[in-house]
Order: structure tokens, then C-alpha cells, then sequence
């Protein structure tokens, strides 16, 4: 008995290769992919690595199509030599056309295989999807990093969201604060691709609206979700001359006041100013006066980027969570996203300066 | 006429009974008024030497002293042959009486021992200097230097049909745990063989699971390290000729300490114990995890790493395990042949065999560069266990949770350790638990494993293995 058991263990490693083992030299990585179509004609992009000699590393593209995702990747596998491993991606790319679709449907695989890379970025782009698969001059690194390093940057800059795949299922699936991507588009001047804004998702898909930076990172302050590092320029005129101004937000408060049809949000910012020529901030007076420009300025601009919103029927601010919450009359009102969009909504938002930049 | 006759037939018949060795003196000498036989081995004792205790003898037989025969270095006894023959072998001076049937005893061996000289294998930076030799008695009064007190209690015995060697045990009687000795003296005592020539044998006497990779007796060659030790109730097993003495009951993190911890400064040693512990995780888990890694779960490399670890294997021809046991076995090899070499070539073949061909194996394409760190570091981590023997355990059970990585990933290893960790917890030295402050958990000695904590907390004795002996309340421990 006793030698047949062992017989049967020693037979057992044999059989080592026969279960999950996948060596690491026989996958392909795949650090960026890009999604076109609609469900049943999916179209994927996948930039892989290959490995020539021993130490250059080159980056190509092949295309796989299928019924979703998982099929068009099974397709292009098809075309590799090794088989192409989703586990290590940096980033997903999106068309527009793609993101019409319910993004938590799409992503399936990506939720339900434990091989899926979850943390992986996404962005919607503008256009057709093969020339952001392109390496150009100006990117200066390969594709997969560039996408990698732009998206981080911006959402250092607080002009995007810090959104990977699994986040973003949290916000489809979320009633109550709707989802914004990165949007990416090519630059006219340098034909590269570049952070263009945040596109707006209304419900579980895309609303077809995308903001701009300016406008996206209002949202970002809006949500209270901000990158390290946010800053606002206006031009402010003194006595006939104008002068720039650049301020740095330091911290802020929000207040949000939800009413029966009526939403009365409050920000009270503290800035810091990095630049501004006219100078004089020592005194109380020009302080008093800069504060004042700078509130108008900036209830201005976010008025008119929750106006966008509304227009959007995009909430990604989040008020239907606090309303679904505290306000159930409001909640119940009908469809969030419809209810959201007429709501009156007024923000506010208060400027103090708590550095100059100056020493006395 | 007829006495001298019968005296010369005596000096042959005891010729006869060592087999009439070159090196065996036997001869007579005249004493006041009787005559005796001198017999000794002049190998082991100085001639010049014996001559000198032999007339101071006789001017104490002639001055009539009363007990003339005993002194400091001589004794008498009544004769038997077997007597006669432990004298010689032992080196001492048998002198026959054969008119009384009387035997003395002339205790004055001279061997040839190298001076204490640090040991190799134990080297400290801060701290005595000083090792044992290969001789039992003198191996003892190193330690009788240090601990001057009553209580340092000596025993031996004597081991083996054919070699007959003396072996010691040393404790402190106020200290040392009774039950301890007397499992000690037991198991010496039942010790039924023909050979003893070497500490590993006796160590294999002595140990409760011979069949277990993990040693349970420490092994040094430092009085200081002996000393300390049985300060902590610990029993030292010496054996003649060899240099190391064996202590137990030992638990397994006993072999992750060095005196240097107790040398150095508190956070200074804190700081050590703990990087010891994690070389201890390092040099088992490393080469496994890697195997792991790139044979199943590729998908925890982040982006950047897995590139270049991707460049770094592409082109290897065989499975990682194959790999791995090739540099493996590689440096063992390397290890194993610096050991027999002479001083001046080691290093050289140290180089030649670590750097030039682990270079040329690289660019050669049969192991990847990665493998070449891995192994490297595991092998240095592996080395940096104080005690020789953990150290060949460690680079020894490294070995199965490699092949255990190769066929089922994490969580081969997941397994192996668990199976590593309760075969641990299941042995125990001189039947004291061998993971002793962590299973059975005992919080006041668990941070000692971690810490060097400062002598002036340590207001009461501090034993290995008296449980809750922590909770120091004025001399109340238990």
C-alpha cells in the first residue's frame, strides 16, 4: 500500500506542466490595448512585447476581432507566436463607440478571470482607434509607457481621474455618482496623442459630452477628488492693465446644502498664489481685492462647468449619493440622471489667499 | 637471584600485554628496600619527567614519610592487570609493586596541544578570542577561568569498548535543570558502541530526532558562547580530543544568536538578530519563489520588472527548475571545494569558480543573469547563520520547496512551509520544545528573539526554557 502510494506521488510530479503551470517565457505581455466596436463586433489592438535578442525589447501590434473582448484577444493570440497575457496591461484604451456599451458588461473577463490586471488605467479616445497604437516622434517613449505616464501626469495635475478598471465598475454600478474617463485625443499641431479632457457617462454608458481640461479639473475639485497639484490662471485688470494670475489650491471645504428641487453648494478655497506681476499683496486692500476677483471668477467657471454636467446628465460629482442617502423625496423624484439634469443648482465658491509667496 | 628472574619474566609478560610497542618503557627501579616495575608509554609522558617524580618518591620512602606514595601527582591502589593497562593507555606511569601487589600511580602526561587559537568557523569582532583545543582538561579550565564558583559541576565518563574516551558533561548545579541532566547522563550512559572518535557521534546519541535536518544541540567552539550558556542552565558535552563542545537544550533561535549580539549595543544587536531572521526567510523561500513566479504567477510582476525579467529568461533553454538546481549545485560545489582546499588557493578558486564562470554561464545563454542574483543572494543569506550546521540545514531544505514551487506554485510553498513549520513545532531538544518562546507562546521571553534587550532589566536569571520566567516580580519567578 505504502509503495503504491508513493509510486502514485513521484508519478504526480511528472504531471507537473499538465495543470496551471505557465512559464513565463512561453506569454507574451501586453501592456496596451485598445477596444473599437460594439457587442458582437469587437475589434481589439494589442501592443505586445518581443523580445528579439537579449537585451532589446520592441513593441508591435496585432489586431483580433470576436463576439467580446475575450474572443478578439483568443483571436489575436492566434497570430503571435506566444500566447498574449492580459495580466500585466498599463492601459486600456476606449473609441467612443465602444464606450456606448455597458462598460462592466464588456469588462467581464477582466472581473472574473484572478489572471486580470484590474489596476490597469482606461481612457476613452476621440476618432478611430489604430493611430494611437502608433509610436510617434514626439512620444518619446514606447506607446504603453507614454499612455501610462501622460495619464499619470494628469491626474497628478487633478485634470483626470485616478480611474483603473475596477473603480470604474464601482462607479457604473454606482445609481447614485456617474463615471468620467480620461479623453484622449490626437493633437492637430503635433499629431501625437494627448489628454484632452474627461468624456462625461451618463448612467452606464458614455453621454456623448466631453469637457475640457480647464473644465475637468473643475470636476475633479468639484468631487472633492483632486491630484496633488491643481492650480487656475485668469487675467485680473487693474486701472487698464491686465496682469496673470496664477493661483495654487491648497485645501478647501465643501458644503452642500440639498433641497427639495434646489442645490445650493458652497467651496471655500485657500490658495495659494504662484505668480502674480501686479504684486502688493501686503496690503489688505489688494488682498481684499484679488480674494474678491478670484471668487467671482471661479463661481463663475464652475457654475458654468455643472451646467455642462446637467447638460450632460452626468453626475460624476456625486450629489445622488448624498441625495439617495438623506433626501429620498428628491431620489425617488424619477430617473437620477433626468432629475439631476433640471435641478437648480448655484455654486459658490469663496477665495481666500493663505500664502503670498512674498516675505514681509 | 630467584626474585630478579621472576621480575624479568614480569617485565616480559607486561611487554606482552601491550604487544610489545616500541614506544612502551618497562623497567626496573630500586626503592629503599624493594623493587618495582616502571611501566609507561614515554609517547605520551616526558622520560626526564618521570625520572624526577621517581626520586622524589624515594627520598620520601627513605625519609620514612608515612603514606609515602601519595602525593599530588601519584596514587596507589591494589594491582589488576585491566587497572595497569587503563594507567598506560591514559598516559600516566604505572609503577608495580610486586612484593605488596601494590599499583601507583604517576600522573604526569605531557601531550602535545595546539595553543587556543580563535576558531574559524566562529568568528566575532567584539570579544574573547579564545577556543577550544583538543584536549578535555584543558578545554574545562577554560571554563573554570571564566565561572569561578562551586556550582560548575564536571562529570564524565568513559565511552566505547575499543577507543574507551572520556566524555564530559558540565552544567551549574543551581541553575541547570535536574531533569535535563539526568536525560544527559542517561543517554551518555546507554551509549553502546565499540568506536568514539568524533562529537558528531555522541551528538547523534544525544539528539530526539536524529531523522530531522534541523540540529538540536549546539555545536561551539568558544568558551565564552559554552559559558554563557550553561549560565542559562544549559548542559555542555565535551569529548576528549575534540575541540567543540555540544549544548542543550537548545531552541532553534539559540542558533541565530552570536556573543557579538551581547557585545555590541543594544540596538545595534536588535538590529542584527532581526536581519539574521529574515536571511533565515531569504535564504529558504527565495530561489522557490522565483521558480514560483515565473513558472505560475507571472501576473504579480509589475509591468517594468516582468520586462525585464522576460528579457532576462526568453532565451533560456530549459524550465526554471532545471535552471536553478544547475547554479545551485554550481555553488555548492564551489562551497564544498573551497573547504578541502589549502588557505592560499581557496580564495583563487573562489573567483574563478564564483565570477569567471558564473560570468561565462551568463553569456553563454545556459542561466539567465537573474537566476546568477537569486542564487548568490541565497547562498550569502544562507551563510550568515552563526552556526554551521543550521547553515548546511538551511541550504539543504531549500531544496524541496524549489521542487515543491516547480509543481504547484505558491502554493507548493504554501504547503511546504506549513509542513516545515509543524515538523519544527514537533521536535524538541533534551525534550525542551524546540521553537520554544513562540510554540509554547511565551510573551515574555517572545521579544528576546527579536531584541537584545539590556542586561539591567535582566534583574533575575535568565533561563532558556523556564516558562514565564519574564515576570521578574523580586526573585518571585517560578
Amino acid at each position: 500500500m505504502k509503495k503504491i502510494a508513493l509510486v502514485c506521488i513521484v508519478c504526480s510530479f511528472l504531471l507537473a506542466g499538465c495543470w496551471d503551470e505557465r512559464l513565463y517565457k512561453e506569454l507574451t505581455i501586453v501592456p496596451l490595448i485598445g477596444y473599437d466596436g460594439k457587442p458582437g463586433e469587437w475589434m481589439g489592438y494589442f501592443t505586445h512585447t518581443s523580445i528579439d535578442s537579449e537585451d532589446t525589447v520592441s513593441y508591435t501590434t496585432v489586431e483580433g476581432s470576436g463576439i467580446s473582448i475575450e474572443d478578439a484577444r483568443l483571436n489575436a493570440s492566434r497570430k503571435t507566436s506566444e500566447s498574449l497575457d492580459p495580466s500585466q496591461i498599463l492601459a486600456v484604451l476606449l473609441t467612443e463607440e465602444a464606450v456606448r456599451w455597458d462598460l462592466v458588461e464588456t469588462f467581464d473577463v477582466a472581473y472574473r478571470m484572478p489572471r486580470s490586471r484590474l489596476s490597469s488605467k482606461l481612457a476613452v479616445v476621440e476618432g478611430e482607434m489604430a493611430p494611437y497604437m502608433e509610436k510617434t516622434e514626439k512620444m518619446g517613449l514606447e506607446p504603453p509607457n507614454y499612455y501610462d505616464k501622460i495619464l499619470a501626469t494628469a491626474a497628478y495635475h487633478s485634470i483626470i481621474p485616478d480611474v483603473d478598471i475596477q473603480q470604474a465598475a464601482r462607479y457604473i454600478l454606482d445609481d447614485g455618482v456617474d463615471l468620467d474617463l480620461p479623453y484622449l485625443k490626437i493633437s492637430e499641431i503635433t499629431g501625437t496623442p494627448e489628454v484632452a479632457g474627461v468624456a462625461l457617462f451618463s448612467g452606464k454608458v458614455f453621454s456623448g459630452h466631453v469637457l475640457d481640461m480647464r473644465e475637468s479639473t473643475i470636476v475633479q475639485v468639484l468631487k472633492k477628488k483632486p491630484g496633488k497639484f491643481t492650480v487656475f490662471s485668469y487675467e485680473w485688470e487693474n486701472e487698464g492693465v491686465k496682469y496673470p494670475v496664477t493661483v495654487e489650491l491648497d485645501r478647501y471645504k465643501k458644503q452642500w446644502e440639498i433641497q427639495k428641487d434646489k442645490i445650493d453648494v458652497t467651496y471655500d478655497v485657500k490658495l495659494d498664489i504662484t505668480s502674480f506681476p501686479a504684486d502688493h499683496l501686503d496690503e489688505k486692500k489688494r488682498r481684499r481685492e484679488l480674494e474678491q476677483f478670484l471668487s467671482k471668477k471661479l463661481t463663475q467657471d464652475f457654475n458654468k462647468v455643472m451646467g455642462k454636467l446637467q447638460e450632460a446628465k452626468s453626475d460624476p460629482i456625486g450629489f445622488g449619493r448624498v441625495a439617495r442617502a438623506f433626501h429620498p423625496e428628491l431620489w425617488n423624484k424619477g430617473e437620477w440622471p433626468e432629475t439631476f439634469s433640471q435641478l437648480d443648482i448655484q455654486v459658490k465658491v469663496k477665495a481666500v489667499i493663505t500664502r503670498t509667496g512674498i516675505i514681509d | 637471584m630467584e626474585e630478579v628472574k621472576s621480575n624479568d619474566s614480569l617485565i616480559l609478560y607486561i611487554q606482552n600485554l601491550f604487544h610489545d610497542s616500541a614506544d612502551l618503557v618497562v623497567h626496573e627501579v630500586s626503592w629503599k628496600n624493594e623493587i618495582s616495575i616502571v611501566c609507561f608509554y614515554n609517547t605520551m609522558t616526558d622520560s626526564a619527567d618521570v625520572n624526577r617524580q621517581i626520586e622524589i618518591l624515594r627520598q620520601r620512602s627513605i625519609d620514612d614519610f608515612p603514606k609515602w606514595e601519595g602525593t599530588a601527582a601519584s596514587s596507589v591502589g591494589a594491582f589488576s592487570e585491566s587497572q595497569l593497562i587503563e594507567n598506560v593507555t591514559h598516559g600516566f606511569v604505572a609503577v608495580f609493586f610486586p612484593s605488596t601487589n601494590l599499583l601507583m600511580t604517576i600522573t604526569i602526561p605531557t601531550f602535545e596541544v595546539r595553543a587556543t587559537a580563535e576558531p574559524d568557523n566562529e568568528l566575532v569582532i567584539r570579544g574573547s578570542h579564545e577556543g577550544f583545543v583538543e584536549s578535555i582538561d584543558k578545554n574545562i579550565s577554560l571554563i573554570r577561568k571564566h565561572l569561578s564558583i562551586p556550582d560548575l559541576v564536571v562529570k564524565d565518563l568513559r565511552i566505547g569498548k575499543e577507543t574507551n574516551t572520556k566524555v564530559t558533561y558540565v552544567y551549574i548545579e543551581s541553575i541547570a535543570d535536574k531533569e535535563v541532566i539526568d536525560i544527559v547522563k542517561t543517554r551518555l550512559e546507554n551509549i553502546d558502541t565499540p568506536k568514539v572518535y568524533s562529537i558528531g557521534q555522541i551528538e547523534d546519541y544525544l539528539e530526539d530526532t536524529v531523522w530531522s535536518p534541523f540540529p538540536q544541540l549546539l555545536t561551539t567552539e568558544r568558551p565564552d558562547r559554552v559559558v554563557a550558556n550553561i549560565l542559562e542552565g544549559k548542559v555542555a558535552v565535551f569529548m576528549d580530543q575534540s575541540p567543540s563542545a555540544l549544548l542543550g537544550p537548545v531552541n532553534f533561535f539559540s542558533f541565530y544568536q552570536t556573543p557579538d549580539d551581547f557585545n555590541g549595543r543594544v540596538f545595534v544587536g536588535s538590529f542584527f538578530r532581526i536581519l539574521r531572521l529574515f536571511s533565515f526567510l531569504i535564504a529558504i523561500f527565495l530561489p522557490s519563489f522565483y521558480i514560483a513566479v515565473v513558472g505560475f504567477h507571472s501576473e504579480i510582476l509589475p509591468y517594468e520588472l516582468g520586462v525585464k525579467v522576460k528579457t532576462a529568461i526568453q532565451f533560456i533553454p530549459y524550465r526554471p527548475i532545471i535552471e536553478a538546481m544547475i547554479v545551485e549545485l554550481f555553488i555548492e560545489v564551489i562551497r564544498e571545494a573551497t573547504i578541502r582546499l589549502p588557505a592560499p588557493i581557496g580564495p583563487t578558486i573562489g573567483i574563478v569558480g564564483g565570477l569567471v564562470i558564473g560570468d561565462a554561464i551568463v553569456n553563454a545563454g545556459l542561466v539567465s543573469n537573474l537566476m546568477v542574483v537569486i542564487v548568490a543572494m541565497t547562498a550569502i543569506s544562507s551563510f550568515v547563520v552563526p552556526s554551521v550546521e543550521m547553515n548546511t540545514t538551511i541550504r539543504l531544505i531549500r531544496f524541496p520547496f524549489m521542487l515543491a514551487a516547480t509543481f504547484f506554485g505558491f502554493l507548493g510553498i504554501a504547503i511546504g512551509t506549513l509542513i516545515l513549520f509543524i515538523h519544527m513545532m514537533n521536535r524538541s531538544s533534551l525534550n525542551q520544545p524546540y521553537l520554544s518562546p513562540i510554540v509554547p507562546f511565551d510573551p515574555s521571553r517572545f521579544k528576546e528573539v527579536f531584541f537584545r534587550t539590556p542586561y539591567y532589566k535582566n534583574n533575575q536569571q535568565q533561563k532558556t526554557f523556564t516558562f514565564r520566567a519574564g515576570k521578574r516580580k523580586d526573585g518571585e519567578g517560578t
